[in-house]
């Protein structure tokens, strides 16, 4: 299918993501293009006119994120590359990264141009290593080709990335908490007002961006928004890197317009179930999102399919169970993994994390009491709305989903007194 | 201006300014732990969430600007409730210790559990016992009760500019640590203590020493500088247990240092003077108030005839009353308008803390005061011209004010040494005391009310906090009987009276009495300058 946009470069045999390649391919078209013949107002229309919503979890409109930082300001403006990827169950910015880093370096240079931002950055997980050599050495290629640096192809404009490593922390892709870091403190996210398109880096305006939103940029610019928003669905425009993991025959990176379904990734793309087992449970959006039933796979991946049936697209990682898998082990999991990320800031999510990977971890160990299972519920909805950060949401949704949608797992855990399902 | 609606009070506020700070316009006031009204915003502790009308959720008064029009409600059933789920949240791991606790009887915690709280806990887990840290030399910190509002931290940083406190770890485990190889050691550190919302920051000075309801509470004055910093003094049964700051934008702001804070201590363990001396062949014996009196009077008559042959000399830790008391007594009994301070030449310099905080480089709280009662442009160092007319011989006799643990120079004293006569009060047998022919128990700051003059020519009222050890009287008091021996009434029966009288004859007082002073002070500049510019 030669609908992809994103890994259209990086699967073709013996694509290495090098700057001859990228050329080869026709990159950096779109940067000349920008700079060459279109206002920063018009490379705006034409992303709004596009469709295009952000890959990193929020699916917030790029265009008029854009069209948020203040046009006449004294002061710098910044714009980040969110390639942070802790998601659990996501890989596809990784990929990106390795295999063809100059698409994102492409559309970041657009949409530094776009808010006229002299330095950007690239704030990269701390465990991406590779990655980062991968992407310090694509920026050179660029600026040895003239497209970073001063004065970029004759325009006029100059600009440079920085490559800003993480230290490890899940909270540092959030993007305030992600500022802080950059600026050097505790990656602790900040309240907002103010917002970062107003005061963000280094109390200037800022743009956080995923890896892959950067990446769709080059694609709009080439080929005109109307290219872009005839592939997928209406408010879901564009393909989605799907990463598949968990209990498939072929776990990996799956490019569609959005609008594929489901059960289409899993069975079709992913080959189905390990062993042929039956399908149990299956996250669509990333460990933060809500799980979904066998009776639920049927869904549109796209943003607001997801949100009709209670939950959403996010980072697109797939998570799939198979009907071997227990569902308070498998919360357990993506517990302790919240309570050990809370950033620890504010006291709904710092107390509340712990709290629900305690009661889990009694009633996965056969010490569960009865009232145990509504308290559950009943500390995500505390947490909910309550919090400096989407965090507090992303560690009390998985657990609300787990426990209703497979309630009396739950129960039977607390009745039995053991784990129903372990060998 | 702003106008928006907080439960049922309309309320008009300058743009920017947050849901919190216009409620306590309204006289509204939002539970609260991490905010503190000079420290930047964190946002994190989320008691003080309230609804919005037409808002999808709740938010932090604290941290959201006003819009017009705005509806705010802040005790409605939903915010209470919010309130108990984030008690509930906080009370999860804490030891629910107060009995041990010293903050308890002024806890936050405490206070906004009994008011929003459950009184039982859901929690069935082991609770966290991240262990007790001595953090430095006056300050240690009970982990267990921490809530994190990170008020501490923040203080350290944007008012001490420098940031010896810090989160270290993540999740539940985050807690408040020194930086490693650092300690809590800083002039302004006590400060965290007093704004810690919890017992969770705790000075070594006070721990398990007492319970704060068994204290009683007065508004006075740091003697400890000319920055005058408005102080709490708790004491209980005439003993001072501690000194904390009392806000006063237009001074301290909300803090004092550590010099003010412990100012008490050097008080403690001396050895007060309770019963007058005279000297008798070289050495100082005890002797009743009257005849102590009675030879200080007989003293002064030898030499008060001729014109000025009497002085004054008061230290400026004295109060203003003390130093108008002496100089009234002079003039009127004794024939003599010779009075000046001991004032002192700082040996330091200013020190100014990010914050703005200040301390004085002067050490003594009062010398713009003596300088009013003795109408000087700038302070006689060392009592110059009395000195020199001491030794020229001038001057014969020779009464000192110096209630207080200062100490007088060596040179001085030498001058001391060579008058005829000497009377000096004093609070403990010091170096002067023990050149006086007449020594007179007197009384210290904490023990009477009165005013002092800042740096700024603030003048500002600290009140008795303990009485004197008994048989020591103030100052007003000796002058008064001092004057009568010698057929003088002076009419004053307490520093209030004093201050009357005062005020009478300086125009930078006129209207003043010690109740017209109000809580923050009240500034003298404006008359003291044109006063000088008088000829
Ligand atoms: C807890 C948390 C973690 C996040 N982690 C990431 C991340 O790793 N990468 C990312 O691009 N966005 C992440 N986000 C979303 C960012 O805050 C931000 O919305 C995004 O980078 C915006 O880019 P987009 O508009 O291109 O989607 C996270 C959000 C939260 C609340
Ligand atoms: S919600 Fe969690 S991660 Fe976000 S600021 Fe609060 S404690 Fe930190
Ligand atoms: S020690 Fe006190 S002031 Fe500091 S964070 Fe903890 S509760 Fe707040
Ligand atoms: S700065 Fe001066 S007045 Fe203020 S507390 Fe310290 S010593 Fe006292
Ligand atoms: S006081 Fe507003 S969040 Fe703490």
């Amino acid at each position: 299918m030669n609908n992809k946009i994103i890994m259209k470069n990086m699967e073709q045999p013996g694509y290495t993501g090098s700057l001859k390649d990228y050329e080869a391919e026709g990159g950096y078209s779109a940067l000349k293009k920008a700079l060459g013949e279109m206002s920063q107002d018009a490379i705006i229309e034409e992303v709004k006119k596009s469709g295009l919503r952000g890959r990193g979890g929020a699916g917030f409109p790029t265009g008029m994120k854009w069209s948020f930082v203040p046009k006449d300001t004294p002061k710098a403006r910044y714009l980040i590359n969110n390639a942070d990827e802790s998601e659990p169950g996501t890989f596809k910015d990784r990929a990106i990264m390795i295999r063809d880093p100059h698409l994102t370096l492409e559309g970041q240079i657009i949409s530094s141009y776009v808010i006229k931002c002299n330095v950007s950055y690239i704030y990269i997980r701390g465990e991406f290593y590779r990655e980062a050599e991968i992407l310090e050495r694509a920026i050179k290629e660029a600026e040895n080709a003239g497209y970073l640096g001063d004065n970029i192809l004759g325009s006029g404009f100059d600009h440079r990335i920085y490559v800003h490593r993480g230290a490890g922390a899940y909270i540092c892709g959030e993007e305030t908490g992600l500022i802080e870091s950059l600026e050097g403190k505790r990656g602790w996210p900040r309240i907002k007002p103010p917002f970062p398109a107003l005061e963000g880096a280094f109390g200037c305006p800022t743009v956080v961006n995923n890896t892959e939103t950067l990446a769709n940029i080059p694609f709009i610019i080439n080929n005109g928004y109307a290219a872009f928003a005839s592939i997928g669905v209406e408010r879901g425009t564009g393909t989605k890197v799907y990463c598949i993991s968990g209990h498939v025959k072929k776990p990996g990176l799956y490019e569609f317009p959005m609008g594929i379904t489901l059960k289409e990734l899993i069975y079709d793309c992913a080959d189905g179930i390990r062993d042929d087992n039956n399908l149990k449970a299956v996250i669509p959006g990333g460990a933060s999102m809500p799980v979904l039933t066998p009776g639920e796979i049927d869904v549109k991946m796209d943003f607001d399919s997801l949100a009709k049936i209670g939950s959403h697209l996010g980072s697109a990682g797939i998570i799939v169970m198979d009907d071997k898998t227990c569902m308070v082990d498998a919360c357990l999991n993506l517990s302790k993994f919240y309570a050990h990320e809370s950033c620890g800031q504010c006291t709904p999510c710092r107390e509340g994390m712990g709290w629900m990977k305690s009661i889990l971890d009694r009633i996965e160990h056969g010490q569960g009491e009865p009232d145990d299972i509504d308290l559950l519920l009943e500390i995500t909805n505390n947490i909910e709305g309550r919090t400096i950060c989407a965090f507090g949401e992303a560690g009390a949704w998985p657990v609300r989903a787990f426990v209703t949608k497979f309630r009396s797992e739950f129960e039977e855990h607390v009745k039995q007194k053991k784990c129903v399902l372990a060998a | 201006m702003i106008t928006l609606t907080i439960n049922d009070s309309e309320v008009s506020v300058e743009p920017g300014t947050t849901i919190i700070s216009a409620a306590e316009k309204a006289g509204i006031v939002i539970p609260h732990y991490c905010w503190h009204p000079a420290l930047s915003i964190a946002g994190s502790c989320r008691l003080c969430l309230v609804e919005i009308e037409g808002a999808p959720k709740d938010v932090i008064a604290c941290g959201t600007p006003v819009t017009e029009g705005m509806v705010v409600r802040t005790e409605s059933e939903k915010i209470k409730r919010d309130r108990e789920i984030i008690l509930e949240f906080l009370l999860l791991n804490h030891p629910l210790d107060c009995p041990v606790c010293d903050k308890a009887g002024e806890c936050q915690l405490q206070d906004y559990s009994f008011e929003y709280g459950t009184s039982h806990s859901r929690f069935k887990e082991e609770k966290r016992v991240p262990p007790f840290k001595d953090l430095g030399p006056n300050i240690m910190l009970a982990t267990t009760r921490c809530i994190l509002c990170t008020r501490c931290t923040r203080f350290m940083d944007e008012i001490g500019g420098d940031a010896q406190l810090t989160v270290i770890s993540r999740g539940s485990n985050s807690e408040i640590a020194v930086p490693e190889g650092r300690q809590l050691e800083h002039p302004l550190a006590g400060n965290v203590v007093d704004i810690c919302p919890v017992g969770a920051l705790l000075d070594k000075n006070f721990i398990h020493r007492t319970r704060v309801w068994n204290l009683s509470r007065t508004p006075s004055v740091c003697g400890e500088c000319s920055a005058g910093c408005n102080t709490y003094v708790d004491s209980s049964l005439d003993k001072i247990f501690r000194i904390i700051p009392r806000t006063n934008e237009e001074v301290n702001g909300h803090w004092i240092c550590e010099t003010g804070r412990y100012g008490n201590k050097a008080y403690e363990d001396i050895e007060r003077l309770t019963i007058p001396k005279v000297k008798e062949e070289q050495t100082l014996k005890n002797i009743s108030w009257n005849e102590a009196v009675k030879t200080a009077s007989d003293g002064l008559r030898k030499y008060q005839k001729t014109k000025n042959s009497v002085a004054g000399l008061i230290s400026p830790g004295a109060l203003i009353e003390d130093a108008f008391a002496v100089k009234e007594f002079l003039s009127t009994a004794v024939n003599s308008s010779e009075i000046s301070g001991l004032f002192y030449k700082p040996d330091k310099e200013d020190k100014s803390f990010r914050g703005g905080f200040i301390i004085k480089g002067d050490s003594t709280p009062n010398q713009e005061g003596l300088q009013l009662v003795f109408g000087m442009d700038k302070p006689d160092i060392n009592g110059g011209s009395i000195m020199s007319r001491i030794k020229s011989g001038n001057i014969k006799a020779l009464y000192v004010v110096h209630n207080d643990l200062s100490e007088i120079s060596q040179s001085i004293l030498d001058v001391l040494a060579k008058l005829p006569f000497l009377i000096v009060e004093d609070i403990v047998l010091s170096p002067v005391a023990k050149l006086a022919d007449v020594v007179l128990p007197g009384a210290t700051s904490f023990e009477k009310t009165g005013t002092f003059i800042n740096y700024q020519k603030r003048l500002q009222l600290l009140q008795q906090s303990v009485n004197a050890p008994e048989g020591v009287k103030n100052t007003w008091d000796i002058v008064k009987r001092l004057a009568s021996m010698q057929n003088h009434h002076l009419k004053w029966n307490s520093y209030g009276d004093v201050f009357m009288q005062m005020a009478k004859s300086y125009p930078e007082l006129k209207g003043l009495t010690h109740f017209k002073i109000g809580a923050s002070g009240a500034l003298l500049k404006a008359v003291l300058q044109t006063a000088g510019s008088s000829p």
